[in-house]
């Protein structure tokens, strides 16, 4: 089997933007230990302005090339200094901060002083001659790509290698306090290397843009990332010359393999698979160097406040849950039919939202693919739910996605932090790219056709079974049905805070090595976790799929998954609340103010990110200081201000002092 | 005065770690830090050196008030910290260390490749790996190459953290000669060392710390005599009595 | 397996990169000692407790516990034989209660049943009060009552000391391994640990050894001593022969004694 030319020079082109982009990956990695998820959205705004000062104000290609390069460098400038706030915080935070950012930023290039008028005229290129191999024509796009990207990559490493500037970055990332002893000011240095990514992604973004038929939507969107990802990764996040180099081979085995399977799922199973190779193969590399990302302390809303107990806080929290539940019973007789849609939908929400709390608040595993998880229970309720009774499609839908979740969670025994982000992200395009949208494939080299028996990615019609003989057909009936799981799920979520497991992963999660140190079993802990989580994921995909009646593969993209990161991060991250307040606040507001994606975006990363810079809490926070500021009030007004002397706890004394030290006759048994 | 820090503390979070040190060097001097682990000896270089800052107190430096300078700029000032535990870039070559060295050359070619031949002359084993990646070489000539970095400046305070940590008496020998030859040529210098035997040969005057306080500040002679600070600390005590 | 137990290490080598953190250590722990590890920073000492943990693997040289190799052990598989450890930073669980983090302790010898929990079988209804009821014991124990609900990054380092130190006991420890115990704490808490770790001796009875750089304070309390250098071990023996060996007054007083005595004055 000979691989035409052609086909060798189209993945090359390919690969070329995978290349760029990861050294635009690696280089803000190296420098400030950021995974940067819009590395590739940063570009795209100054692509769409090169655009929009060609077509609308016909400025020649040059100067308005520069213009774009200079306004790429600004951005990549602006999101460090914003990010320059949260270095302090855990790295995984910092990650979800630039998922905002890059939320915001596709924002930004869809406003109409930024956008061009004409939003599907072909992207300006400054050739007008293109070749061919054979019978494949290749557009004057595809030259500019395959002289530009290598001149870019050059470009940049002779900066990197000889500058003083370059050496600079390279010992700051080295060595932040001898680089900074020997001058080099590392903060503006910080801000020198994101212009620069900036500058690297506008390239990409500008080289990459002629090739898609609207290059404005989603010119650089989670595929692109994520192989982007994975050549930065096969580099260790270290050597610019292997991420480029990782890149275009990508790009080509890619390539081939669209050429020869015909179909991109299977192409999409196959790098899944390179990815997932290349992180177990490289864990060991990755963990050298610095471990910030894993030794930070996590960021909780609730347990802080949950100190100052006493019977008022207690008896004011089961006033409000009471009236919570009150409201939530009453609600459906006074909405319509949308409106209980609606609720019913912001619940299952707030479903996954409290699974996802169990594996990223508690267990410290960030999932970027949780939708996966619940895509499993929707699959199984498709398939099931005109022939089962309810009660088992609930528990069959959360067992297969528990299933499910704890095979994810093996690698992630390995992987962790960033780099298991990096792999849920996959597994989420995975399912939902490959395995969703393909009830049928050709088993490459056998020649084998297989089905897996799932539903029509297209749209399948879901039933509504009946619960021991009462009819669920009704939005309201449904709604009751849901409410019903929430309940379930927050007592048990706070069954497990409150007695044993929660503490175990919180302990693995802020302390792995004191944990093991003291006989924790860690595999176990961890597993049982994505056990828990995907567990409560598939019931909520059950719960998703009944209360849409419908099953489609196109609900369930990775940005859905997203959107529950937000919620739990927005909520406030580990709080069980937390949760409900963030799919309160997701689903809600949008469902107020239209539900537009470009509105659910908004809500997700505008608010991401303020919550991130401004309310590390979250919701939750915020929520426990009104109680704490209730409490207080109705305390005054009992008069009895001996509480406040006599709490345990209220002020943490030294061990001198009152000093809980023990002489040896005591302490004896 | 080389140095001045006066009624400095400072604080990691909510833990105080130093408690109104005083200390005074004078131009030309060396000075010994001694202490138990965790003294406070470290930090007080770090707070020298601009890269922590104290909660309270003042830091001069040669009359000027450093206290809350930037360790860029401190370092602009003619002072070089050479950090505790081989601090090279170690993914950079021995001749890219050294440029970083020479950052603040930079603009100044001939100065600046001056300045490497003369860092590569101190140690001539660094000479010949140039191009060996720091990381890779010994111990003691991951010591040697950081002690030459931080020398290309020409420091007039240089402050050391434990040059002789876990090192073969070989390697101290090299490196004591060349911060010796240092002071010679008019440098202040300022360590921390575990080592009672090598600050009494090499520094006039000494403090001894203990959990952030100063307990002793005089003439290193003194300092042996004092038999109730070492007993909290060293063997000695324990042989003595 | 219940009663302390004993330690044996041999030819112990560790290497990191070109550097021998750990070289070629023998070294025996008999059941019941107080063993204190002493020596000039970056000897080695932590890198030796890591091997005895399971944090590090040694590059050659074994580590037995009552005979058995420990080489292919997890250090979760040896908190089981009761191999317990401290660290210096006591990091501890900060986010969570001194009463949690106590669990923590007693969950890893009786792990909970997820399934079990959840319908509250009466079986695991009894452990968890079991476990409760050994928490109120050692929180008294410790005199920690006062903070049974104050998160654990918010108490001063000593009290979180006393805090691992529960934790520790509660693990059920036949080898105790502690590192540098009166690291970041004040003088007057310091002070107070000496009996404090006097009675978690008693009230294990387990096989300690310790890290330490307050020479007084572990002479006080071990009786024997092992001084490190440079990643070998100089003298070794009951704590009153070290005291006055010659070897481990130099590797206190200075490695570069004779490479001094060529140089300069």
């Amino acid at each position: 089997m000979s691989i035409p030319p052609a086909v060798l020079v189209q993945g090359l082109i390919l690969g070329l933007d995978y290349g760029l982009l990861a050294l635009g990956l690696v280089l803000v990695y190296r420098t400030s230990r950021v995974l940067n998820f819009a590395q590739g959205q940063m570009g795209v705004v100054a692509a769409v302005l090169v655009a929009k000062l060609i077509e609308d104000y016909h400025v020649p290609y040059w100067p308005a090339l520069l213009l774009g390069l200079v306004a790429g460098g600004l951005v990549g400038a602006v999101t460090e200094l914003i990010l320059r706030r949260l270095y302090d915080r855990p790295r995984l935070i910092v990650m979800v901060a630039t998922i905002g950012i890059e939320q915001l930023l596709f924002v930004f290039t869809l406003l109409p002083f930024v956008s061009p008028r004409h939003l599907f005229a072909p992207y300006p290129v400054p050739l007008h001659s293109g070749f061919s191999i054979g019978a494949e024509l290749f557009q004057p796009g595809d030259v500019l790509s395959l002289v530009a990207a290598p001149l870019t990559a050059a470009a940049f490493a002779v900066f990197f290698v000889r500058s003083s500037h370059g050496l600079a970055m390279r010992a700051m990332a080295e060595n932040r306090d001898s680089a900074r002893l020997a001058g080099v000011w590392v903060k503006r240095t910080s801000t020198l290397a994101w212009t620069l990514a900036g500058v690297l992604s506008a390239v990409t973004a500008i080289l990459a843009s002629p090739d898609e038929a609207n290059a404005f939507s989603h010119a650089l969107g989670p595929e692109l990332l994520l192989r982007a990802l994975a050549a930065a990764l096969l580099a260790a996040m270290t050597s610019f010359v292997v991420a480029f180099g990782a890149g275009i081979v990508l790009g080509v085995v890619e390539n081939i393999l669209l050429w020869n399977l015909h179909t991109s799922a299977t192409v999409e199973v196959v790098m899944f698979l390179i990815l997932l190779v290349v992180l177990v193969a490289r864990v060991r590399s990755l963990r050298r160097g610095p471990r910030d990302e894993e030794r930070s302390a996590w960021e909780f809303g609730s347990a802080a406040a949950r100190i100052t107990g006493g019977q008022v806080r207690e008896r004011l929290r089961r006033v409000s849950l009471g009236a919570a539940a009150l409201v939530a019973l009453i609600l459906p007789a006074v909405l319509d039919n949308s409106r209980t849609f609606l609720f019913s939908r912001i619940f299952v929400f707030a479903v996954i939202a409290v699974s996802l709390t169990i594996l990223t608040g508690w267990a410290g595993q960030l999932s970027l693919g949780h939708f996966a998880f619940v895509a499993v229970g929707a699959v199984v309720t498709a398939r099931l739910a005109g022939h089962w009774p309810l009660l088992l499609v609930l528990v069959v839908g959360g067992a297969v996605s528990a299933l499910v979740a704890v095979v994810v969670g093996l690698p992630a025994l390995r992987i962790r932090g960033l780099y298991l982000a990096v792999t849920t992200l996959g597994l989420a395009l995975l399912v939902q790219v490959s395995v969703l949208n393909t009830p049928c494939a050709r088993i490459p080299l056998t020649g084998w056709h297989v089905c897996s028996g799932l539903p029509d990615p297209a749209s399948t019609f879901v039933g509504r079974p009946s619960l021991f003989g009462l009819s669920l057909a009704s939005q309201r009936a449904t709604y009751y049905l849901v409410l019903g799981v929430l309940v379930v799920t927050l007592w048990v979520a706070r069954t497990w805070r409150d007695r044993g497991l929660a503490r175990d992963l919180i302990a693995v999660r802020d302390n792995e090595i004191g944990a093991a140190a003291m006989g924790v079993r860690v595999t176990r802990a961890k597993l049982s976790a994505f056990a828990l989580s995907g567990f409560l994921a598939g019931v909520a995909g059950v719960c998703f799929a009944l209360v849409t009646q419908r099953f489609q593969a196109s609900t369930f993209d990775p940005s859905q998954s997203i959107l529950v990161v937000a919620m739990v991060i927005i909520g406030g991250l580990g709080s069980i609340e937390g949760a409900v307040l963030g799919a309160l606040y997701l689903i809600g507001i949008p469902a107020i103010f239209g539900s537009t994606t470009t509105v659910q975006f908004v809500t997700s990363g505008v608010g991401l990110t303020i919550f991130i810079l401004f309310l590390p809490g979250g919701l939750a926070r915020l929520l426990h200081r009104a109680g704490d500021t209730l409490a207080r009030v109705r305390l005054a007004s009992l008069t009895d201000a001996s509480w406040w002397t006599a709490a345990p706890g209220s002020a943490p004394i030294g061990m001198s002092g009152a000093g809980p030290v023990p002489d040896a006759g005591e302490a004896a048994p | 005065m080389a140095l001045e820090v006066s009624e400095v503390s400072f604080s990691y979070g909510t833990r105080q770690v130093l408690f109104g040190i005083d200390l005074a060097l004078a131009e030309g001097r060396v000075g010994a830090l001694l202490g138990t682990n965790g003294a406070g000896k470290s930090t007080l270089l770090r707070l020298v050196a601009g890269l922590d800052h104290p909660s309270s107190g003042s830091i001069r430096i040669w009359g000027r008030d450093t206290t809350d300078l930037e360790a860029e700029a401190v370092g602009g000032l003619g002072v070089a910290l050479l950090p505790g535990g081989r601090m090279t870039f170690p993914g950079l070559t021995v001749l890219e260390n050294l440029r970083v060295g020479g950052h603040r050359l930079r603009r100044d070619r001939h100065r600046l490749q001056a300045s490497i031949d003369e860092a590569l002359d101190l140690f001539p084993v660094l000479a010949g790996r140039r191009r060996q990646r720091a990381g890779t070489l010994s111990g003691g000539e991951q010591q040697m190459l950081a002690l030459a970095r931080v020398l290309m400046a020409r420091p007039r305070l240089l402050v050391i953290d434990e040059l002789s940590l876990g090192l073969a008496p070989r390697a101290v020998e090299s490196l004591l000669a060349v911060v010796r030859s240092a002071n010679a040529a008019g440098t202040t210098v300022l360590l921390v060392e575990q080592s009672v035997n090598l600050a009494v040969t090499l520094a006039d005057q000494a403090w001894f710390l203990e959990r952030g306080r100063v307990l002793f500040d005089g003439p290193t002679r003194e300092l042996l005599g004092r038999d109730d600070l070492l007993r909290s600390v060293f063997l000695a005590a324990g042989t003595g009595a | 397996m219940t009663g302390p137990a004993r330690l044996e290490l041999r030819d112990l080598v560790v290497g990191f990169g070109g550097v021998r953190a750990v070289d070629g250590v023998d070294l025996v722990v008999e059941p019941g000692t107080i063993t204190g590890v002493l020596g000039p920073n970056g000897s080695g000492k932590t890198t030796l407790l890591d091997t005895v943990s399971g944090q590090l693997r040694p590059s050659g040289g074994s580590v037995h516990l009552d005979g058995t190799d420990l080489i292919d052990y997890l250090p979760e598989d040896r908190a089981a034989l009761g191999v317990v450890r401290s660290f210096q930073d006591c990091r501890l669980f900060p986010e969570l209660t001194v009463e949690e983090a106590l669990m923590v302790a007693e969950d890893a010898r009786r792990p909970i049943g997820v399934l079990a929990m959840m319908l509250r079988l009466p079986a695991t209804r009894r452990a968890e009060a079991e476990k409760r009821a050994r928490v109120d014991a050692s929180l008294a124990a410790f005199r920690l009552e006062g903070y049974r609900h104050t998160r654990v990054d918010q108490l001063s380092t000593g009290t979180r000391r006393v805090v691992d130190l529960a934790a520790i006991v509660a693990a059920r420890p036949r080898l105790l391994l502690l590192d540098e115990p009166t690291a970041g704490i004040a003088q007057r808490e310091a002070e107070a640990l000496s009996p404090l770790l006097r009675a978690v001796h008693e009230r294990t009875g387990a096989t300690i050894v310790m890290v330490e750089h307050d020479v007084p304070m572990a002479v006080g309390l071990c009786d024997h001593l092992v001084v490190m250098e440079a990643g070998r071990v100089v003298s070794a023996g009951p704590t009153a022969e070290v005291l006055s060996d010659a070897a481990a007054l130099d590797a206190y007083l200075g490695a570069s004694a004779e490479a001094l005595g060529r140089s300069g004055p």
